[in-house]
């Protein structure tokens, strides 16, 4: 059997055509040309937008369109489907906090989670963070613990509460931003609606849309306004207003897998800007740019300390 | 049961993303178009999770995408410039007039490539770059096993009709 001409070419580089044909196709082409030419093709290949990159934003995306998606009961089930087999990947699920069905979801490095509840409640996890939660007792009472970032979109329904170390959000409908480092300091955007926040001496405080409230030092700050344009973590950036830059130093820890210490003499300085969260050397160079610091960094850690 | 499960929707992503990324610049987006469209394209496949299988993912992702760069590419149009030596670790041991060699090679590579009508080179860089086989290839973007090898056999013919210096 005879290949027709105008195959043959593609048949000789998968090894599909007889001796006649291949001398056929000596006798025409320089074979051992394109032979040699291929091969050393096989060095090369086209650069593409790194994986995770690419997953990442996806994430993003995918939070946001969840709902319109995930509407029936059927498709709910396989979502969580979906969130049992990751369970089983990453989740540690111990029942000391909440009594039944505890599910706790860790991220890593520069890693967003996106999930969705049964409710149709959704929720972005930042890096390096950890958030837990009772599903079985979804219906009743929506409960979180939330250490690190976190963003929120909550449905209407039962209350809906997130407590870190440092204080506690109440919810009635809708998405804000929460960012955590330890029992001393929260931060809280409002994105939309309405949510209570109080800290841990039991003061109280309502914000809504566009506002952002801080617990600095365990005490609750006053309520800010934030500008619609405001840069954020989802977007890989991060923005700082007045913040104590030990602060800031322990918030990019977060994003970069690195250590950062100060000299005595900064740690009590303030800084406000915006810093990238995906770019360690532009944002060593934003710092030093905009604070008077010089930096030394070694495979582990970054000193910071004062422009001699 | 679809891909709406986290962990088979990642498995999609990990096998197609690059091969799609890919198949986007042969037909003349650049690398962050590409890579966007890439992004939309499993946007559309997770917003259409329930209804399509694993084993169809990869048709429904190349003719997302082919849909996509179509409107895309009426806006944006680049040369294909993205070719790169796959790895770097023999650098330091080789002389200078091999690096020029390699660097003329490469560009040599890109011009002849781009060169190729669009059907065949999407279709070459998808078996030579992406080591598809045509079966998977003609599967992927929604032509038969034998339009596969005719325009396989004419990226072919162009690289043998348009010579490049190879080097050493």
């Amino acid at each position: 059997m005879s290949t027709s001409h105008d195959i043959l070419l593609a048949k000789w580089l998968s090894h599909e055509i007889s001796d006649e044909e291949s001398l056929l196709l000596e006798e025409s082409y320089d074979m051992d040309y394109l032979q040699a030419l291929l091969s050393k093709q096989e060095d090369y290949t086209i650069s593409v937008k790194p994986r995770e990159e690419i997953w990442d934003n996806l994430a993003q995306k995918r939070i946001n369109n969840t709902k319109s998606v995930h509407s029936s009961k059927a498709n709910w089930l396989k979502y969580i489907f979906g969130l049992v087999i990751l369970s089983l990947l990453g989740f540690l699920a111990y029942s000391l906090f909440f009594g039944n069905n505890l599910k706790e979801v860790e991220t890593r490095f520069n890693a967003n989670t996106p999930i969705a509840f049964a409710d149709g409640s959704k929720v972005l996890i930042g890096p390096n963070s950890s958030l837990a939660y009772a599903d079985g007792d979804w219906q009743t009472k929506r409960h979180i613990a939330l250490e690190g970032q976190a963003f929120f979109e909550v449905n209407k329904g039962v209350p809906f509460i997130v407590e870190t170390e440092a204080g506690k959000i109440e919810v009635l409908g809708t998405q804000f931003d929460v960012w955590s480092i330890d029992n001393k300091y929260m931060q809280v955007y409002c994105k939309e609606g309405r949510v209570r926040v109080s800290d841990n001496t039991g003061k109280s405080e309502e914000i809504t849309q566009d506002q952002s409230i801080l617990i600095l030092d365990s005490n609750l700050q006053d309520v800010r306004a934030e500008s619609k344009e405001r840069k954020d973590w989802r977007e890989n950036y991060r923005a700082y207003q007045t913040m104590p830059i030990e602060i800031v130093f322990r918030d990019l820890e977060r994003f970069y897998k690195i250590n950062f210490n100060l000299e005595q003499s900064i740690s009590k300085d303030v800084f406000t800007g915006i810093l990238p969260t995906n770019d360690l050397e532009k944002c060593i160079r934003f710092i030093e740019t905009s604070l008077p610091y010089e930096s030394k960094q070694s495979e582990h850690t970054i000193l910071f300390s004062r422009n001699k | 049961m679809g891909v709406c499960s986290e962990h088979i929707f990642r498995r999609v992503f990990d096998r197609w993303q690059i091969p799609l990324q890919h198949f986007l610049q042969a037909r003349g987006l650049d690398m962050e178009l590409a890579a966007d469209e890439v992004q939309n394209c499993f946007l559309r496949l997770w917003n259409n999770c329930s209804k399509v299988q694993e084993e169809k993912a990869k048709s429904f992702l190349f003719t997302t995408a082919k849909r996509l760069q179509i409107d895309a590419y009426r806006k944006n149009q680049v040369r294909l410039k993205h070719v790169q030596q796959t790895n770097d670790s023999s650098v330091e041991t080789q002389d200078a007039q091999f690096l020029l060699e390699e660097q003329e090679f490469k560009t040599k590579l890109e011009q002849v490539m781009d060169a190729m009508s669009p059907a065949s080179k999407e279709v070459f860089i998808l078996h030579r770059f992406d080591k598809l086989s045509y079966k998977e290839i003609a599967e992927s973007i929604g032509i038969g096993v034998k339009a596969v090898e005719k325009r396989m056999s004419k990226a072919l013919k162009h690289l043998l009709e348009n010579k490049i210096q190879l080097p050493r």
